[in-house]
């Protein structure tokens, strides 16, 4: 019946429309005629369009198809419509509803049957309540003020001496109905957290089914954002040799006035243009502390990873002498780096660069995302390599154009990135000579650790980092360095550590140090005083740390995270899982953004939200 | 349970409640918003249905409405109180669907039963005018399709 409505509707609709057009076609025929044949040419295949929609059978399927579709829409009606059509004044509910009524819950019939109340008895129970409160009302506030509880336990106080049979059954039936009415408030008030528990779960239903969108929104931005990628690589590969000199090392004249530390922050800002778009925050809707995912990305111990992004690229170095990289989105390896000639023992990643410092004592410059031209398909990526080290890299570190590396040849070299070349060399065993000299009658011990640490395979240059001209090295003698690159002079040394420095990092206010201490030191930077320290259980291997958290490795199967808000120390495992006894000590781990990635000894990759 | 039916009975429909306690009942609503609990709800609604005015009527059976869409555990008591409501405002069509759903799931249910009849009783009280409408327009409907068919006959 409304179908047949629909298509004589339909069907009318498309004569009018038809109609209209065809007028508006004579007409401006009869006009142009007289002034243009132009427009009698367009309108003559107006004509022979019309017609052809008019006789062709193909535009009857198609408005067959619209027809179908309009019949598909019929349900999509708003229901408050229809309600609204009703015109009465209170609201009524529809067959649909009506029919739709749950069967009795088997959870009732399970419990005693008589611990599902009506809605009714829950308001005859609440009368009294009511009643007393307006009895109170109506005796002042006075009563409001003085204790309730004292008042109930008179109402509950039955006088049972002294009482004939008659008071007795009376008690009895009052105390009856009044259990009977707590009964039925104690049950409606189980009931209303079902509901709230129910409501919770159907919370939670959606809030996954939302995070099942986030997740695959963000695998196309992914996806799109590669292919973005390549599309600009190929685009600056035919726009090569125009403009490549643009940028020359200028700020020389202003590093003299200005405060390294102070230039920190404004050149963070300053030079922050993000190679993605988009950034990714789906690891912000997982359960704070809770693993992402993981997978066995080597066979041998990884020695140390890098990332670009969350859910982004991945670079992980093994003692089994690879170097990967991972799609963190799809947890496929994307290729390797392929170059070294051992094992790689430390590795940096900003955004699409790479630098593997290696025990070959070379330093590889890798783009991940671009493939030069396939002829060697062996080094792919590599785009140069820094010769010159005569020892095992054990440290680097690059930030704009300038890269540190520490080596066991007892040196730290300043390269240009853009050149490749060899800026400066500084000998620390010189300097390091010199604070053995001083401290050498004072601590025998410090020097026995450091005779022992000579025989193992504990590095000499432990950890760098080089912002502008400033450079923070920490050597296994146990000292923080600070470092004047200009002059290639030391600024300051910070001494506490007793054994080898592992891992540091300075920020514009703090130097956070790691040692085989166990120690993990806070530093300020401008006084270069210790601000704070904590220890753990073992000697920590690598630490990274923002405003917010510190976290370090401390050859123990979690990850631990030092909150600097809370002044809280936690492991990183999964709560309820079981497995994380199993699973095999953390050698590195780097996070941003709430997103942390932590490479163990059996090979394996953890992908954590924090 | 003596003193506590699990529904209420007719006669429930005629003791409003004073203004004041009205009131309280929905103070207390306002008062759990924007989170309400049923019961809450449901005692301002039938407060207001056991009102003696219409509009406060017809504003408890939209309540009571509400509790039915959202919580379909309490959907069958509702459609008791819904009828009961419809039965107070005098919308007997809409109480006699209410009701016969509930029988629907429910036929023995005793009280539901007598609602029910008392429907019938007013929906028969009406139907003497009502039957006097119908059967007149059913008359003049089949004369003239009397008289269309002999048309289309003599045509033929």
């Amino acid at each position: 019946m409304s179908d047949g409505y629909l298509n004589t509707d339909l069907a009318k609709s498309v004569a009018t429309s038809v109609a209209t057009t065809a007028s508006v076609i004579v007409n401006s025929q009869s006009r142009s005629s007289n002034s243009n044949s132009n427009g009698l040419l367009t309108n003559k295949t107006f004509q022979k369009a019309l017609g052809e929609t008019l006789n062709n059978n193909k535009n009857q399927s198609l408005i067959q198809k619209h027809q179908n579709k309009d019949n598909l829409s019929i349900p999509l009606i708003r229901k408050s419509k229809i309600i609204s059509r009703l015109q009465k004044d209170f609201n009524i509910l529809n067959e649909d509803l009506l029919n739709d009524i749950p069967k009795l819950i088997n959870t009732s019939d399970n419990d005693d049957e008589n611990s599902v109340y009506s809605l009714f008895q829950g308001f005859n129970a609440t009368l009294p309540e009511i009643n007393e409160t307006l009895e109170i009302l109506k005796k002042g506030s006075s009563r409001l003020l003085t204790n309730d509880t004292s008042k109930l336990n008179d109402d509950y106080n039955y006088n049972f001496k002294n009482c004939d049979l008659n008071q007795l059954n009376h008690f009895q039936k009052d105390i009856n109905y009044k259990l009977d009415l707590i009964e039925i408030k104690k049950n409606l008030t189980c009931c209303e957290i079902k509901e709230i528990d129910s409501k919770i779960q159907k919370l939670n239903e959606i809030r996954l089914n939302l995070f099942n969108k986030i997740t695959e929104f963000e695998l196309n931005e992914n996806y799109y954002e590669n292919q973005l990628k390549e599309i600009e690589t190929m685009l600056e590969n035919t726009n090569t040799n125009t403009n490549d000199n643009d940028d020359t090392d200028d700020s020389d004249v202003e590093l003299l006035s200005k405060s390294i530390y102070g230039k920190i922050q404004s050149n963070e800002k300053a030079n922050k243009s993000p190679l993605r778009k988009h950034k990714s925050t789906l690891q912000n809707y997982y359960k704070p502390n809770s693993i992402i995912n993981e997978f066995q990305a080597h066979d041998d111990s990884i020695t140390c990873l890098g990332f670009d992004s969350p859910f982004g690229k991945l670079v992980t170095a093994s003692i089994d002498n690879t170097v990967k990289i991972w799609d963190l989105s799809r947890y496929n390896l994307i290729g390797y780096l392929e170059g070294h000639l051992s094992s790689v023992k430390c590795l940096q990643m900003i955004d699409n660069l790479v630098i593997t410092g290696s025990l070959d004592a070379n330093l590889k410059l890798w783009d991940i995302n671009k493939k030069t031209s396939g002829d060697d398909n062996n080094n792919d990526y590599l785009l140069h390599t820094f010769e010159s080290h005569i020892d095992e890299i054990t440290a680097l570190n690059f930030n704009n154009s300038n890269l540190v590396s520490g080596s066991n040849d007892k040196t730290i070299r300043q390269w240009d990135l853009n050149t490749g070349q060899c800026l400066q060399t500084i000998d620390v065993l010189w300097a390091s000579s010199i604070h053995q000299s001083t401290h050498h009658i004072n601590n025998n011990s410090s020097n026995n650790c450091k005779s022992s640490n000579t025989n193992t395979n504990i590095p000499f240059i432990g950890a760098l980092q080089c912002y502008d001209a400033a450079l923070a090295s920490g050597t296994s003698d146990g000292i923080v360095r600070l470092w004047d690159l200009r002059s290639g002079e030391i600024i300051r040394q910070l001494i506490g550590h007793t054994n080898s420095i592992t891992s540091l990092q300075f920020d514009d206010l703090n130097l956070i140090t790691s040692s085989l201490d166990n120690s993990i030191r806070i530093w300020d930077l401008r006084t270069g005083n210790l601000k704070n320290s904590y220890t753990l259980n073992s000697s920590i291997t690598s630490l990274q740390f923002d405003d917010l958290k510190i976290i370090c490795t401390n050859m123990e199967n979690s990850v631990k995270i030092y909150d600097r808000l809370n002044e809280s120390h936690y492991d990183l495992i999964n709560g309820e899982e079981e497995g994380d006894k199993d699973r095999s000590v953390v050698e590195y781990a780097r996070y941003q953004d709430n997103y942390l990635v932590e490479g163990r000894q059996d090979g394996m990759v953890g992908i954590w939200a924090i | 349970m003596g003193k506590l039916h699990y529904l209420p009975a007719l006669g429930d429909l005629n003791t409003p409640l004073s203004e004041q306690q009205l009131a309280i009942l929905e103070q207390q609503v306002e008062k759990e918003k924007p989170e309400p609990s049923i019961q809450s709800q449901f005692n301002f609604a039938w407060g207001l249905i056991k009102s003696s005015d219409k509009a406060d009527n017809k504003q408890g059976i939209n309540i009571l409405t509400d509790i039915f869409k959202n919580v379909p555990s309490r959907r069958r008591e509702c459609l008791y109180y819904l009828s009961m409501g419809c039965y107070k405002i005098g919308e007997f069509k809409e109480s006699k669907r209410y009701v016969d759903a509930l029988l629907v799931h429910e036929p023995e249910n005793l009280q539901a039963l007598q609602l029910k009849n008392e429907i019938d009783n007013e929906i028969a009280k009406d139907g003497l005018i009502g039957f006097a409408i119908i059967s007149g327009l059913t008359a003049v409907g089949v004369g003239l399709a009397g008289a269309f068919i002999k048309h289309q006959s003599r045509k033929n």
